[in-house]
């Protein structure tokens, strides 16, 4: 049964005696800090004109966060943001990636601890920009949106400061780790499903097929994954440029 | 079977990684996984983890710190060489295209420029072709004029010539034929013949006669 070792999920000091408190999702957050600093580190020290390699991959991945989403939600004004916003971005794709690479099998955002951290932040973040530039008018502007008659405020107002303040943390948080949670609990159930059939005898027949939906729902998981870190990062840009441009 | 089992079990309580902290309750008391999971193999195991739900303490800090610590990278390290790397590019292609812009510009002036002294050169060479067509038309009806007054001078002092030639020969002619007339008179008559008194008859014949042809 040696080709079965490849289906089981490791023990988690398969790889490592964790030592303390420190765990696999506490690796996984070190590696994802580090694998994005080797990418823009190691991007940034050519600085040939055509860009090769991980320089272009580095340069590529800030234009998609440039282009793709500051541009999109926040607009003229949102250079400032792109560290932020690519911090969250890769910190959320390397979190999620995680899920998929042998050995680990786990993504990070499983958790409720990354998400939910990086959705308070992000509200704080969103809150702050939003009193910087407007100070406390800003919170007014929430509460008290434009162009609603004043008795509507009654109903309004509470939908706004819950909406604003806390369903848009607690669906960034929710968003992502349910997700990865739902995919993470696919792979298993697959691959468990694949290791009890074929030690099922007869059953072993019809092995390849819980197999085959593995191996797809692999890829399917890493199109996850950066669809998750796309939609946390597009939202939290949404989250920002609303606060910005509250008029738009 | 019971492999499988065991990886249920140990999926529900060491996803996270925290097989070590998390305690299960059996039913003879708490227990490592690692004990939960040899108990399950010789009887039903009540595994009750934390709440998988909430984020534990020591995750939070680990996932914050983690997070802050590439914000500031990010922040401070590892964007800003980048987007200037990009800006001065983007920069040097705006700078190349305005200057492919202006050295076109440039181009096309001296294009410009050059098919006016074009124009230019061949309305003076048009010019040029046609006034020497036209001195070279002069010069002909000057040489032609010339030359006919040559040739027409030529051919009255030729008509002279032979005017005067006529004469002559006229003049000749009627001596040599007042003699020949006056010698046959004489050879038909028999009888001799003044030719000095002969000889006006014969003129005033021949006078007549000519002025007649």
């Amino acid at each position: 049964m040696e080709i079965l070792a490849a289906l089981e999920f490791p023990s988690i000091d398969n790889l490592v005696k964790w030592p303390g408190t420190f765990n696999k999702i506490a690796f996984i957050d070190v590696v994802a800090v580090v694998a994005t600093f080797l990418l823009f580190w190691l991007g940034a020290r050519k600085k040939s004109l055509v860009p090769r390699g991980i320089q272009n991959l580095a340069e590529s991945s800030l234009d998609f966060i440039n282009k793709g989403i500051i541009d999109q939600t926040i607009g003229h004004g949102g250079e400032p943001y792109i560290p932020y916003i690519a911090t969250i971005f890769f910190f959320v794709f390397f979190g999620n990636i995680f899920e998929v690479i042998p050995g680990f099998a786990m993504p990070a955002n499983a958790r409720m601890a990354n998400p939910a951290f990086m959705g308070i932040l992000t509200l704080v973040f969103f809150v702050a920009v939003g009193v910087k530039h407007h100070g406390l008018k800003y919170f007014t502007g929430v509460m008290f949106p434009p162009g609603v008659p004043k008795p509507l405020y009654a109903l309004v107002t509470p939908i706004e400061v819950l909406s604003t303040f806390i369903v848009r943390p607690f669906s960034l948080a929710v968003r992502l780790f349910a997700n990865m949670l739902a995919g993470h609990i696919l792979l298993v159930t697959f691959a468990v499903l694949t290791i009890a059939l074929i030690e099922g005898g007869i059953l072993a027949i019809i092995s390849p097929l819980p197999f085959v939906m593995l191996v797809g729902l692999t890829g399917f998981e890493i199109m996850v994954s950066f669809l998750q870190a796309y939609v946390f990062a597009i939202l939290a840009a949404v989250y920002i440029g609303g606060a910005l441009h509250p008029e738009h | 079977m019971a492999q499988s089992a065991n990886i249920f079990v140990f999926l529900e309580l060491a996803a996270t990684g925290e097989t070590q902290e998390q305690e299960t309750h059996t039913g003879s008391g708490a227990a490592t996984v690692g004990e939960a999971v040899s108990a399950q193999e010789t009887q039903a195991v009540e595994a009750k983890p934390d709440n998988p739900i909430l984020p534990t303490g020591l995750e939070l800090i680990y996932g914050g710190a983690s997070f802050l610590v590439l914000w500031a990278l990010m922040k401070f390290v590892l964007t800003k060489p980048i987007l200037k790397i990009m800006q001065d590019r983007a920069d040097k292609v705006r700078g190349d295209l305005d200057a492919a812009d202006r050295a076109r510009a440039s181009a096309e002036e001296a294009i410009a420029q050059y098919n006016a002294a074009l124009a230019s050169a061949k309305a003076e060479a048009t010019r040029l072709i046609e006034d020497a067509r036209a001195q070279g038309e002069a010069k002909r009806r000057e040489l032609m004029a010339a030359a006919e007054a040559d040739v027409a001078a030529m051919r009255a002092a030729a008509a002279q010539e032979v005017a005067q030639a006529k004469a002559a020969a006229l003049a000749e002619l009627r001596g040599e034929v007042a003699t020949i007339a006056v010698d046959a008179a004489k050879a038909v008559i028999g009888k001799d013949l003044d030719l000095a008194a002969q000889r006006p008859i014969v003129d005033d014949y021949l006078s007549r006669s000519g002025s007649l042809n």
